[in-house]
């Protein structure tokens, strides 16, 4: 596995050693890999914006080590905000962050930031913009200017800008009207192809999950309950409605028809895949 | 009592060009000619795309915005008339409630029971009534034994259910939700819903919920569809969500079940029936598929 940010044995206690001490995380092991999707799923209270915030130094493990490409990220703690800079984290709702006079300026903030000069960090707007899908054309309007769904990208952008091997995400496309939400996550995934970057993806969305993530990690009580490829977390859709997550539509009209005896075989959690397995079922059945 | 507890009639809406944040709006109506009725005790759904002018209609209806041209009106009462005067609109607002996307902006005060009160304290009613109000209105969206908590401690679907409270402490005749699920997980977004219809049966309150979630908007009564300003579907759920297609090109989609019976139909499958929810769509599937064994 070529993994690039890996937990190892992480707990996370809040206000430890007072009465409100309260065990948010957990002895959480996972690795995430280069060039993959991994979405991140569990309920509010699950410990994952927790888990979120340990991955680019926000939150300091109580117990355990992170590491960024073998290195203990908390080795050096004075130099923590070096890992900000290779694990950019977009939290929620980034568009209220964009405070530049030009969209450009707001994506070259973390650039010029990282010290690098004018010719390089024009590259890297350009690049930047292209891949969270804002036109040429935008690149010299005032951010506030934009739409909804532009803001968001402007933003993404200013954090791909930099140029991160991690890039995680909350909750990207909430808000947004389903053209959106397939444009913003559809750079993501051509984020992660092209730059082989580890995109990390926190979603409520299990349709977006199964649609554009390699790999989900699905966290309960602070603990990783269950992790592994898209395929192998939403063939036991049931296993997810049992810790109060939603599934696919899909996926719940695939185990209705099997209960009352009709099997359909493959991706059974996207539109696309059950309308392939229902094809393939009646191919099966006219033989 | 007026059958049509909204209509509209040619609205027009232009926004302001010096409103800055919406620039891309100001060469072009955000609204236009927008005839719309809708009758008291309905269930409807707006559905659009960002941008649309779906939350403009909103914004209209409950007077934060006014109208380019054209009428509304409200329970009978021409809001967009000359005579139509400040005392009118403070009636006109108490019958319309709004609940917004981000629940962290709708709350005012520090206790969950002095925020349910702000409303009908600022109506001048006697203690009793204002109590009476707000023991009713926490105990509808379930949220009774939180009356003392502090609104900042409770999470999102909680705080959308104490501005729900709030606004049924003013006794409306119909609420608007815009976008108000948006911002919540799963579980608070059921939660939401539920309130929303029961609301609606139980006590006749007319709902209008405008969001982007196409399976919440599958289970209203009816659906609208609002387009670069202009109403371009309006009917059933079932009869706007079978358009598979032309929502698509308009940058919408339909529930994942009639998504998929539509894919399988292009195949060259032969199904009738719909797939509006998983259980109707497991059914047509199902005939479909016994009857090929």
């Amino acid at each position: 596995m070529n993994s690039i940010l890996e937990l190892k044995d992480v707990s996370y206690v809040y206000s430890k050693g007072t009465p409100f001490e309260k065990v948010a995380l957990d002895k959480v092991n996972i690795a995430f890999e280069k060039g993959k999707i991994t979405g991140l799923i569990g309920h509010t209270g699950s410990g994952k914006s927790t888990l979120v915030g340990l991955l680019n130094g926000l939150n300091k493990p109580t117990e355990g080590t992170v590491f960024l490409d073998g290195v203990d990220i908390w080795e050096k703690p004075k130099e923590i905000s070096r890992v900000r800079y290779r694990v950019g984290l977009v939290m929620q709702y980034p568009e209220y962050q964009l405070f530049d006079e030009t969209v450009r300026e707001d994506i070259a903030f973390a650039p010029k930031n990282l010290g690098l000069d004018d010719v390089e960090i024009e590259a890297r707007v350009r690049d930047a913009a292209s891949f969270a899908g804002i036109g040429e054309e935008l690149l010299d309007k005032s951010p506030f200017d934009l739409s909804g769904g532009q803001k968001r990208r402007a933003a993404i952008a200013g954090i791909i800008a930099m140029r991160p091997d991690v890039l995680v995400l909350d909750e990207p496309a909430a808000g947004l009207d389903p053209r959106g939400r397939s444009e913003i996550l559809g750079s993501l995934r051509k984020y992660a192809d092209d730059s082989s970057a580890s995109v990390i993806l926190v979603s409520h969305s299990m349709e977006d999950m199964a649609h554009y993530c390699d790999n989900v990690v699905v966290m309960a009580d602070g603990r990783i309950h269950s992790s592994g490829t898209v395929d192998e977390i939403f063939s036991v859709a049931e296993k997810l409605s049992k810790i109060g997550l939603d599934v696919p539509s899909v996926s719940k009209i695939v185990s209705a028809l099997a209960a009352r005896g009709i099997d359909l075989k493959g991706k059974l959690y996207t539109v696309e895949g059950v309308k392939d397995a229902i094809l393939e079922y009646i191919k099966e059945v006219n033989k | 009592m007026n059958d049509y507890i909204i209509k509209t009639e040619s609205l027009n809406f232009v926004y302001d060009d010096e409103d800055s944040d919406i620039v891309k709006q100001a060469t072009s109506p955000a609204l236009s000619d927008v005839s719309l009725s809708i009758k008291r005790g309905e269930y409807v759904a707006i559905l659009g795309h960002n941008g649309s002018g779906k939350s403009t209609f909103a914004k209209l209806l409950n007077m934060i915005l006014t109208p380019t041209s054209g009428k509304i009106y409200i329970d009978g009462v021409d809001i967009t008339s000359e005579s139509f005067s400040e005392d009118d609109m403070f009636d006109i607002r108490r019958k319309i409630g709004m609940v917004f996307q981000n629940p962290d902006n709708q709350l005012v005060a520090t206790v969950v029971e002095e925020d349910v009160a702000f409303g009908p304290e600022n109506l001048g009613l006697p203690r009793e009534e204002i109590r009476r109000r707000v023991n009713s209105a926490l105990s509808v969206v379930g949220m009774t034994d939180y009356a003392r908590h502090a609104p900042h401690k409770l999470s999102g679907g909680q705080k959308q259910r104490i501005a729900i409270a709030g606004i049924l402490a003013m006794k409306p005749d119909i609420i608007i939700f815009d976008e108000s699920t948006a911002m919540l997980d799963p579980m608070g977004r059921r939660d939401i819903v539920a309130i929303m219809e029961r609301l609606n049966r139980e006590e006749g309150i007319t709902i209008l919920n405008i969001t982007h979630y196409m399976e919440e908007a599958a289970r209203a009564d009816r659906v609208v569809v609002i387009n670069d300003g202009r109403v371009v579907l309006d009917g059933s759920a079932r009869d706007v969500f079978s358009e598979v297609s032309y929502l698509h090109s308009i940058g919408l989609e339909a529930p994942q079940g009639n998504e998929l019976i539509d894919e399988l139909r292009s195949a060259g499958l032969d199904i009738s029936g719909d797939g509006l929810t998983p259980d109707e769509a497991t059914e047509t599937l199902f005939k479909f598929l016994s009857r090929k064994n």
